[in-house]
């Protein structure tokens, strides 16, 4: 049996009654018998998204449970579409995935894309920027959910809202933010995920 | 060794932070031009703002703003838009827009702003519009001068009154 001792020079202060207080970091035990932090939501390092055919973020811890990638005013060169995609050890996975995006734009009727290649939200034209996020969300074992909104507040604004799914091959350590062509660039924004478990 | 934490009370970590889910104070959304939620601390990363069952008194859409010491009405990007049958949207500068509404729907539903950087904040969620069978879709961006401290749900006119439902926010970092 291990007993959990706080001295005063680990006290943040008095605790208020009923908490726990402690000036440092808590591990315990998960679930599957791993080590694991106890701690708040992590936001990684932001990105200028101004360059580039692609955004990786990596090293994403196997007790995550949560994602959520965010975007403020983030735009293409070009007409594709945003992908988000997910990795393992094995590298980014580009197919297998079961997405759905829609487009919500004044007076228009509804527009439906679905794609295999990574979870899709609509942009269309170099002159939109987007910003919203999309929460991805490990339902069991390797498989993950995404549901998103995103809108477009420029020329002809809209919304686009998806949703989908993917299994992955292992466990989940990286996220990657490109295009369905794979060549359009970023050009303008910033994009950033946080992370929970 | 592990360390049992069993929901009772709260944990505070480094910089005062909580882990785990902090919820504000439902506010019954029966009366008013505005709800506010004030107080949110510095270290928040996500704010989820709830409505059930919210309606108001006329046909002004219903915004989400933020604020740092006071609310913030200006510079938002907040593009919403309704599927039903159709598809419209629309968008506003003053806040985060709920589109659209009457006296007659009801709204239900979470807003999630997300804390990407510094003071820029995003905003991303899904409300249901019982009346019209609808879904309101809302995604935007907004950046602040200071550190967030308070929501307000309001209206774009800031006229029309609440006159059903709840609405409440939840916090976390």
């Amino acid at each position: 049996m291990s007993i959990l001792v706080l001295t005063s020079d680990t006290l943040i202060g008095t605790p208020a009654t009923g908490n726990l207080e402690y000036n440092g970091q808590f591990f315990g035990t998960d679930s599957a018998g791993s080590r694991a932090q106890l701690q708040r939501i992590v936001r990684a390092t932001a990105v200028a998204s101004t360059s580039g055919t692609s955004i990786d973020f990596t090293g994403i811890p196997a007790w995550v449970e949560k994602i959520t990638v965010m975007f403020s005013s983030v735009s293409l060169n070009s007409t594709g579409a945003f992908l988000i995609q997910l990795g393992d050890s094995g590298g980014v996975e580009t197919s297998g995935y079961d997405a759905t995006l829609i487009i919500g734009s004044n007076g228009s009727a509804n527009t439906v894309n679905t794609s295999v290649a990574g979870f899709p939200f609509y942009s269309g034209a170099n002159t939109f920027t987007l910003s919203g996020s999309m929460i991805i969300t490990n339902i069991t074992g390797n498989t993950w959910v995404e549901q998103g909104v995103f809108n477009n507040s420029t020329t002809t604004p809209f919304v686009t809202s998806t949703a989908g799914t993917k299994t992955l091959s292992a466990t989940l350590d990286r996220v990657r933010i490109t295009t369905t062509t794979g060549t359009d660039t970023f050009d303008a924004g910033t994009v950033n995920i946080i992370y929970e478990g | 060794m592990s360390v049992t934490i069993d929901g009772s009370a709260s944990v505070t970590i480094n910089n005062g932070a909580v882990l785990g889910i902090t919820s504000g104070t439902a506010v019954a959304s029966t009366s008013g031009t505005s709800i506010d939620f004030t107080g949110i601390p510095s270290w928040v990363k996500r704010v989820t703002v709830m409505l059930s069952g919210v309606s108001t008194s006329g046909s002004s859409y219903v915004l989400i703003r933020i604020g740092a010491g006071s609310v913030d009405s200006t510079s938002y990007t907040g593009i919403t838009a309704v599927g039903w049958s159709g598809i419209a949207n629309y968008s506003d500068t003053s806040g985060f827009p709920l589109y659209y509404n009457t006296n007659t729907y009801t709204l239900s539903g979470a807003m999630v702003l997300t804390n990407i950087s510094s003071n820029i904040w995003v905003i991303s969620g899904t409300v249901a519009m019982t009346g019209l069978n609808g879904v309101i879709m809302t995604g935007g961006t907004k950046t602040l001068s200071g550190t967030l401290d308070r929501v307000r749900i309001t209206t774009v006119n800031g006229t029309d009154t609440f006159d059903a439902g709840s609405i409440n926010i939840l916090y976390e970092g």
